[in-house]
């Protein structure tokens, strides 16, 4: 099916390449048949060995929260919750008044300018620890002032 | 909510093809549940309404095999599948699909980076793989590589590409830079494009053309297969780089700017797509609209003029770079600036005074490839995030660039809305990428910008201007400006889609491409 695998496999260890998250699709020897192959009917069974990913909050937020909410005014969120929320609660890693359950919900239906993220984007699992990573974070965070 | 449904479908058709699908990729990969799932695939932006682009599931497969798999299926129901990839496609409809009960086919799971080779400068990418993903992998592996991202760089390198997007840096230019493909036909068949399909190709992502028809930009924008990997030419790290930016006192200036632009361009003097950008596009990286008026309609001349002065932004704002060796560099800066010094008000930026100016920073980091998020704040500038983008090409032409700003400004004032925008050259073209910021809590407003934009549509089509891409609720009024010798290329479209597609499950009504049996009834 797939000979780029093939050649890919061969080259594992002789170039800079590499896998990203996911293990291979399929075994380069259960899938060297033709490219040009019709479809079986489907069967009963998933092809998947696919081992859903369970990034950390820390990295979920690093890739799909930081470019917004990190501090400072190049962060659209940030810039945007210190215009109308105030500077209190611009910055959501260091606000102590969101629970997880609406962090959640927000991330999934969006608010305002912010989009909603797809379960592929950030799967279930990855969303409790994100969303935990927030308020852990907030937690421990202490104002400049008081420190 | 009821369960929308594709045309001519039934609930207990859907329901059944899903248990099949489920079988496939299994139970978790499939969404069906509006508010925990489902709802993350509509486009929050979109002028009309939600349950317009609403789909009934989505489902995410993890190779190729399972598409061929998902494909069988929906053929045989004949129930039509969205094709998306990564990134957001925001405003050009997000990942939702053109009619309400499509499936969406969510490729973000398939997201490995399959090659990246230092040498000769490519990567190959499954569609999941996003901006933010190649740029730290090749950072982690400090490979001398560039990407060339979207400014908003959780897009993705399928998902641009194929739709024509355009990035900041020498490579720019997406398309021209893809290199090979692997694309699902309809029913099933893989097919590979360029050198990758002769056996043991050592040369797929090198050259592009292979031998024959080269067919790899039918699968742009279009609707005739699935692709599900691609190469992408990367451009080795440059020894130097210097950008800077050029403020311009005056509306008119963007005639001369643009007229004093393309020669540098098309000699290659100025490396990457110069970008002339309005104010309120450059302010909104700094502030929001409210700061300075909290009147309705257009901001007024007098609160623009006060707004430049305070942020030292021109009316216009001209962004370049030029890259490679020192010495080379300071020549063809001495041509630039020698070259534009001569517009009345011209004022040079770089980054000694520049630096911490969010505008400046986000375009330095872009014009290098490096992703971030800044552009995102255009959404602050009335609040509430709703746009959507009306993208005309204009020629590299100083009159052609006014007549289109002054039509499309003319217009956008008479219904309501502030003109923010940006020019950018790509070779002998420009993008004129107009930003229709609109309330998306006000139905009222959502109409007057949805009936500006399609006005927008005829009156550029009037003046012999069509877009490069567009919204899911224009895609058909766009196609029909398209129309030369009795809609023969349309015709062309529709020949293809129906050899290729013939029950018409792939992304029907994508850019006004639509199967036979949905023909007419768009």
């Amino acid at each position: 099916m797939n000979k780029h695998l093939l050649i890919f496999a061969s080259l594992l260890f002789l170039t800079a390449c590499e896998q990203q998250a996911t293990e291979p699709e399929t075994s380069p020897e259960s899938s060297a048949e033709k490219a040009t192959t019709m479809v079986p009917e489907a069967s009963a069974e998933s092809t998947s060995s696919y081992v859903p990913s369970n990034r950390s909050g820390k990295v979920i937020f690093a890739l799909h929260c930081a470019g917004c909410h990190d501090p400072g005014n190049a962060h659209a969120a940030t810039k945007q919750l210190a215009l109308v929320r105030g500077k209190d609660l611009a910055v959501i890693m260091q606000r102590k008044d969101l629970v997880p359950d609406y962090i959640k919900y927000i991330v999934r239906d969006g608010l305002l300018e912010m989009p909603p993220f797809r379960p592929t984007d950030i799967n279930n699992a990855e969303l409790d620890n994100l969303a935990n990573y927030i308020v852990d974070s907030a937690k421990a965070y202490t104002p400049e002032e008081t420190k | 909510m009821t369960k929308p449904l594709p045309q001519g479908i039934t609930l207990g058709q859907l329901n059944a093809a899903v248990a099949e699908i489920e079988k496939v990729v299994g139970k978790d990969y499939v969404y069906l549940d509006d508010v925990k799932e489902l709802r993350s695939y509509r486009d929050p932006y979109n002028t009309t309404d939600d349950a317009d682009f609403a789909p009934s599931a989505a489902v995410a497969p993890q190779n190729v095999e399972q598409i061929q798999k998902i494909l069988a299926i929906v053929n045989n129901y004949k129930i039509p599948v969205w094709t998306i990839s990564t990134g957001k496609n925001f405003a050009y409809g997000g990942p939702a699909p053109r009619k309400p009960g499509y499936i969406v086919l969510d490729l973000k799971l398939m997201n490995k980076i399959l090659e990246v080779n230092e040498k000769h400068g490519y990567a190959i990418v499954e569609p999941g793989v996003s901006y933010y993903d190649l740029y730290n992998y090749i950072q982690e592996k400090g490979l001398k590589l560039w990407i060339d991202c979207a400014a908003p760089a959780w897009g993705g390198i399928v998902g641009n590409t194929s739709e024509h997007g355009a990035g900041y840096t020498p490579y720019g230019d997406h398309l021209l830079m893809q290199c090979g493909m692997q694309v699902v036909l309809a029913d099933g068949t893989i097919v590979e494009t360029g050198m990758d399909t002769t056996a043991n190709s050592k040369t797929g992502g090198l050259y592009k053309y292979g031998q024959g028809a080269a067919i790899d930009g039918l699968f742009t924008q279009s609707n005739f297969g699935v692709i599900t990997r691609m190469g992408i030419w990367l451009m080795p790290e440059p020894p130097g780089y210097t950008p800077f930016m050029i403020t311009l006192e005056n509306e008119h200036d963007l005639e001369t700017v643009t007229d004093l632009s393309l020669p540098l361009r098309v000699n290659q003097v100025i490396h990457n797509a110069p970008m002339t950008v309005d104010l309120l596009w450059e302010s909104a990286m700094s502030v929001s609209r409210s700061q300075y008026y909290t009147g309705k309609g257009p901001m007024p001349d007098s609160h623009r003029k006060k707004m430049a002065k305070d942020l030292d932004l021109g009316i216009w704002n001209y962004y370049g770079a030029v890259y490679g060796p020192g010495p080379m560099m300071k020549n063809n800066m001495d041509v630039i600036r020698d070259t534009f010094g001569s517009i009345p008000g011209a004022k040079f930026h770089y980054d000694d005074t520049r630096k911490g100016d969010p505008g400046w920073d986000y375009r330095v980091k872009l014009m290098k490839g490096t992703p971030n998020m800044t552009e995102f704040s255009l959404l602050n500038w009335i609040g509430g995030g709703g746009h959507i983008n009306f993208s005309p090409i204009s020629a590299a032409d100083g009159k052609s660039a006014m007549r289109q700003y002054e039509m499309i400004r003319k217009r956008s004032h008479e219904y309501g809305f502030d003109y923010i925008g940006e020019f950018l050259i790509g070779w002998r073209d420009q993008h004129h990428i107009f930003m229709l910021m609109f309330d998306r809590m006000s139905a009222e407003e959502k109409k007057r910008a949805h009936d500006l934009f399609a006005i927008l549509v005829d009156d550029a089509a009037a003046l012999g201007y069509g877009e490069y891409r567009t919204h899911l609720s224009f895609m058909d009024q766009i196609a029909g400006t398209f129309s030369w010798n009795d809609n023969a290329l349309w015709d062309t479209h529709h020949a293809l889609k129906d050899e290729l597609d013939p029950n018409g499950i792939l992304s029907p009504g994508k850019q006004g491409i639509w199967p036979k049996n949905l023909r007419g009834n768009s």
